[in-house]
């Protein structure tokens, strides 16, 4: 076994560190002004702003933190005593005495030049009413209760941790999605014929009080019976026989396939736009996990094809395009899709034999080579130039006209539907063990017979088809098309969703487009914090959790195969030993 | 210091050779790795390639399937030359290689390794009968069949690195340093298994350092040196020759 060293930090010392990470956290948010934008949001009515919500769970962090339990390497853990208390205490106090210091320092001192965040508003808001002194002790003895109430919730037993953390956390996404959820239930409410009012779980924009404790009351049981009973139940769904649990997975399928179907009936049409939206990314996720996922391809130039499909469609479909003539959408439909197919065997076929991070240089690259060539002088008198192409109209699909917002969401989502069992379909195929086997090791691959070359134009193109797809739906959604809507930043959106769900997963790519692209539209607030919270909440979960929200079950075994592969490893080391080197 | 003309070493050297190298030459950009090879391997054989490392034992292997192009020198198969061709299509031609070190595909499982292996075949029912013999052959894959391979023991990994080749019905088996890594009873187990499959007609090209053992199990055997072919003579001449047992079997014996 390996000899780590491994520094043992007194209980001290911890807190003196984590409390400083802490205070920098506490003072970098209102500085950069998150914290004064974020109190426009309310957690819990008439108690609770997002901003202020922000110190509270840095200091109960930082006191969970510091309390938990370090055992040296082959050491069994120590629960943590009485004394945690004290250490997630003095931490999250010392953050709070840093806050407290600097809105002093802001006081006294006018540092609105250098930080134009820092206003009189802020500090006066951040004394608590009080003077800027008595905000240093309210801050300290605040920070100093919370951080013990982390530290807390590690003296508690796990099966009562669970349930608490995640109440919090259930609360705060209740609360967060106010605007969708409670259009929501007003409309249920109201289409059962009962009052809808709805102050009973949400006031002013977040959770009323009554509310809040709903919510956490309601969460903490139901949490509480399922780490007691949870087990219990998977096993006994593990025993039913095969054909009943496809059948309960089926039924669930089923489940959120209706209200899927049902939810724009009950949404604003705000709401349903954003839908809408997140259908076209899913769409684009599903193609390019193809590519990345199943044949791990690397491509950072996927919006390529969004424009590819985009523009093809503006092309053959609106009366004002440079064409002059107009095809019906039957056969714009095959035709964008054919060509889309070229350009990423085209595009493919150039790149075959780059690798990993040059394959992902060079398709970068082909991706801006798509919006410079749209924007061109050359191509400007057929696609438009900057002007783009106006005036796409809508097709009619067996009488029903697109045109109508709720129509379009629906031709989407059967188009995830079908391009979801698509993909599911090939991932279990021939072609899907092809691809994996090719992205574990290509030489092998070749070498037991897997035509590499053949493999990999197929992702491409199969991708390709499925991005054009989704351009059709986004042409056709907003009946226009820009050079500017094709930039890198899809690109980047659709890869990071795709990582964000588990590279690989269906499942991960939905629920992906939903965190990446929905959550944002309702959470408007955050508008200019938007990237910073995307990077923070990307890097936090590669760190927590690598293999994704949803991971695929193979990605799981490949990014913890590596414990059991060094574990097997040592074993034989031990048993086999060396043979003789024959020189 | 190739011989041109050959006299038969062993009784199973009759008619075409299967598989032939005739002075061939191997680059990696600048760096020769082969020089003037020349190999004759007849159908039914076990013939071994020895030598120390970084003689270029893996270098043959990886030119007489096309996956390093030789720049000089012609390779028969059958008596029909495959130099240049492509590596999906001497594949294809029923030979088929175990690579160094296993290179399993660790991430999918057992039966998945055992279907890549039947990737250029399309007969399912075959295929399937094929996945039985060969768990048939191996017994501790058949506990393990639905397991990833990379939690595999390393003797269960040679087994199944062995397996997945088996699944191409090769004519010609390539295989490279199957005992690297495993404790020696278990390499005593794998050329067993080595001679059993040579046995039923598959014709073995063995590349090993673990000299011994391969010529007792070969027909025939040439010796690599940086590239070249210094010796090659009938297995039992020699693990009797003076010049190899000072150079490659030591006091082993
Ligand atoms: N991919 C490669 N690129 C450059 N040189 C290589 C490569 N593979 C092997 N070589 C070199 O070619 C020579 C022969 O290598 P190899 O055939 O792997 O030897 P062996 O299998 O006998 O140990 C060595 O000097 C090695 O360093
Ligand atoms: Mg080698």
């Amino acid at each position: 076994m390996a000899v780590t060293e491994v520094k043992q930090r007194s209980p001290r010392q911890l807190a003196t560190k984590f409390g400083l990470i802490a205070g920098i956290a506490s003072i970098y948010f209102p500085v950069v002004g998150i914290t004064e934008r974020f109190n426009d949001r309310t957690i819990v009515d008439g108690v609770l702003q997002l901003g202020n919500a922000i110190f509270f769970v840095i200091a109960l962090a930082a006191g969970y933190i510091v309390a938990k339990p370090r055992p040296l390497p082959g050491e069994e853990p120590e629960p943590p005593g009485p004394n945690a208390l004290l250490y997630g205490a003095l931490a999250s106090a010392i953050a709070g005495l840093m806050t407290g210091l600097f809105v002093l320092l802001a006081d006294s001192v006018n540092l609105r030049p250098v930080l134009i965040s820092v206003t009189g508003g802020l500090i006066e808001r951040l004394s608590y009413g009080g003077s800027a002194a008595s905000a240093v002790l309210i801050m300290i003895m605040g920070g100093a209760a919370l951080g013990a109430l982390g530290a807390g919730l590690q003296l508690i037993s796990t099966k009562l941790r669970r349930p608490v953390v995640i109440a919090l956390g259930t609360a705060l996404l209740i609360s967060l999605t106010e605007p969708l959820l409670n259009a929501i239930l007003r409309e249920v409410l109201s289409q059962m014929g009962l009052k809808n009012n709805t102050s009973w779980l949400y006031e002013g924009g977040g959770l009323s009080v009554t509310g809040a404790i709903l919510v956490l009351i309601l969460t903490f049981a139901g949490m509480s019976w399922w780490t007691t009973r949870g087990s219990g139940v998977k096993a006994a769904y593990k025993q039913r026989p095969e054909q009943q649990r496809k059948m309960i997975k089926g039924g669930a399928l089923l489940l959120a396939g209706l209200f899927l179907v049902y939810l724009p009936q009950i949404l604003t049409s705000f709401l349903a736009e954003i839908l809408g939206t997140v259908g076209l990314y899913i769409l684009l996720g599903l193609g390019l996990n193809i590519v990345v996922g199943y044949a791990g391809l690397l491509d950072l130039g996927y919006v390529a094809f969004l424009a590819v499909g985009g523009y093809s469609t503006a092309l053959f479909v609106s009366e004002r395009s440079s064409l002059g003539w107009a095809l019906p959408y039957w056969q714009v439909v095959p035709l964008t899709i054919i060509i889309a197919t070229v350009i990423g065997v085209m595009i493919g076929a150039p790149v075959l034999r780059l690798r990993g991070d040059y394959l992902a240089i060079v398709t970068l690259g082909f991706g801006e080579i798509a919006r410079v060539i749209v924007l061109s002088d050359w191509a400007a008198p057929t696609l438009g130039g900057a002007q783009g192409i106006l005036g796409i109209t809508a097709p009619e699909v067996f009488g029903v006209d697109l045109r109508d917002p709720q129509n379009l969401y629906y031709a989407i989502l059967a188009c995830v539907a079908i391009v979801a069992f698509i993909s599911w379909r090939l991932s279990r195929s021939r072609v899907g063990r092809a691809w994996n086997a090719m992205r574990e090791d290509e030489q092998v691959a070749e070498a037991m017979g897997v035509s590499i070359i053949g493999y990999k134009l197929l992702a491409f193109g199969t991708g390709a088809a499925l991005g054009s797809l989704s351009g059709m739906f986004f042409a056709i959604k907003l009946g226009s098309v820009f050079p500017s809507s094709f930039n890198i930043l899809v690109s980047i959106n659709v890869l990071a969703l795709i990582i964000l769900g588990g590279m690989g997963s269906i499942p991960g790519v939905i629920v992906g487009s939903f965190v990446l692209v929905g959550l944002p539209e309702l959470l408007r607030e955050f508008g200019e914090f938007r990237l910073l919270i995307f990077g923070t909440v990307l890097v936090s979960l590669m760190l927590l959790k690598p293999e994704g929200l949803i991971p695929s079950r193979r990605r799981q075994a490949e990014l913890h195969i590596e414990e059991v592969e060094e574990e097997l490893f040592e074993k034989r080391a031990d048993s086999d030993g060396p043979e003789p080197a024959v020189t | 210091m190739s011989e041109s003309v050959q006299a038969p070493a062993t009784n199973k050297q009759t008619g075409e050779p299967i598989l032939k190298l005739v002075n061939v030459d191997s680059y990696y950009g600048p760096i020769r790795a082969l020089e003037g090879v020349n190999i004759e391997v007849y159908a039914g054989e076990i013939v071994c390639l020895l030598g120390s490392n970084a003689a270029g034992k893996t270098t043959t292997l990886k030119t007489i399937l096309g996956m390093v192009a030789p720049r000089a020198g012609q390779i028969y198969l059958r008596g029909k030359r495959i130099d240049g061709k492509k590596t999906t299509e001497i594949v294809a031609q029923k030979v088929t290689m175990v690579p160094e070190n296993r290179r399993l595909f660790t991430r999918m499982s057992v039966r998945e390794n055992l279907e890549i292996g039947a990737e250029l075949r399309d007969d399912k029912e075959g295929i399937e009968k094929d996945i039985r013999r060969v768990l048939e052959i191996f017994p501790r894959l058949a506990e393990r069949i639905g397991q990833k391979a990379g939690t595999l023991s390393g003797g269960e990994q040679q087994m199944l690195a062995m397996g997945r080749a088996l699944m191409a019905r090769p004519e010609v088996l390539l295989m490279d340093e199957p005992s690297m890594g495993l404790a020696p009873i278990l390499v005593e187990q794998v050329f067993e298994t080595i001679k059993e499959i040579n046995s039923e007609g598959t014709t073995v090209f063995l590349v090993e350092q673990n000299a011994h053992m391969a010529l007792e199990i070969a027909d025939r055997a040439y010796v690599l040196q940086t590239g070249n072919v210094v010796l090659s003579d009938s297995a039992e001449k020699l693990l009797n020759d003076p010049k190899m047992q000072e150079a490659y079997l030591g006091e082993v014996t």
